[in-house]
């Protein structure tokens, strides 16, 4: 289940149709906090919808859990550069 | 050729700039009156003086025009600050950028004739203040007294509509001259990763997708209504 919609939620980002991909995502992410792959593609859709700050925070907790996750790391990057 | 310029005022600011000049290419050559501050950048800097700027003898030892700019960032002595660009004035300089610290150091200065004044400070204080007031609001370039160009976050009612129907210039009186996108994919490692594009000039049928940046060239005041609806 979980699975399922975490690759509906992936699909959705691909499509572009990231605020039906956050609110997935959203639902996910509280009945699954510690899930990195579930945090940094909430991060992702937050990013782009202009949610900086929330994304920073997810990026800087999914560093906290996996310090050497390459994407997590140049988005958060990316994003402090801007 | 790389671009030349002489910092002068080595505090938190000049230091600043010295480090993201030199990290952009450009020979730097950093002066302070305090030895310790001149130590403490010698290393990136192409050369490096301990001088009171106030002593047009030895300011003179510098070749003041051989330099692009030179960035005046004294702060903590408005009179150095004023004597400092005066004699750089008269010395030719090509083009004199200077930090002020309040209202009057900027007077000052601007009587002076120095059109380049920088007051960081206010700067950033009314980019935050307007972006408050308008999240959406990324940046902003005044083109004239009328005229601004405005890095903006596109609105939700935008979204999957094609320029041509939203008639921004019809309408609203403005142009969006290009857009800013991030477009998703998957990476060799199979993650998904955002990338960024840039459309320039879009044409009618570009569809504005959510998420995306709009750069919007028009009157402030219509570029104001159109994104406080």
């Amino acid at each position: 289940m979980k699975e399922d919609l975490l690759d509906q939620a992936k699909l959705l980002i691909l499509s572009q149709n990231y605020r039906k991909a956050k609110e997935i995502l959203e639902k996910l992410y509280k009945n699954n906090p510690s899930d990195t792959e579930i945090m940094y593609h909430l991060a992702l859709v937050k990013e782009i919808l202009y949610e900086r700050e929330e994304a920073i925070i997810l990026y800087k907790k999914i560093l906290e859990v996996i310090p050497d996750h390459k994407e997590a790391k140049e988005r958060l990057q990316k994003i402090m550069e801007e | 050729m790389k671009r030349e310029f002489c910092v002068i005022g080595i505090g938190r600011f000049g230091r600043l700039l010295i480090e993201y000049l030199t990290k952009l290419g450009a020979k730097v050559v950093a002066v302070d009156k305090n030895e310790e501050k001149v130590l403490s950048v010698q290393e990136f800097v192409f050369e490096s003086y301990v001088m009171d700027t106030t002593n047009e003898k030895a300011l003179k030892t510098l070749d003041i025009k051989d330099f692009d700019a030179i960035l005046v960032t004294i702060t903590s002595n408005i009179e150095s600050s004023i004597l400092t660009c005066v004699i750089l004035k008269e010395m030719g300089a090509r083009r004199i950028i200077a930090r002020v610290r309040d209202e009057l150091h900027f007077k000052i200065l601007d009587k002076l004739g120095i059109s380049n004044i920088i007051f960081p400070e206010k700067a950033m204080a009314e980019k935050i203040a307007k972006n408050l007031v308008s999240p959406g609001l990324l940046e902003i370039i005044e083109v004239s007294d009328k005229y601004v160009l405005e890095e903006r976050a596109s609105l939700p009612i935008f979204s999957n509509k094609k320029l041509s129907e939203l008639e921004f210039r019809s309408k609203f009186g403005v142009n969006i001259i290009a857009i800013k996108r991030k477009i998703p994919e998957v990476n060799e490692r199979g993650k998904t990763i955002i990338k960024d594009e840039i459309i320039i000039g879009p044409g009618g049928d570009e569809e504005i997708k959510d998420g995306d940046i709009l750069f919007v060239l028009g009157e402030k005041e219509k570029v104001e209504n159109l994104f406080s609806k």
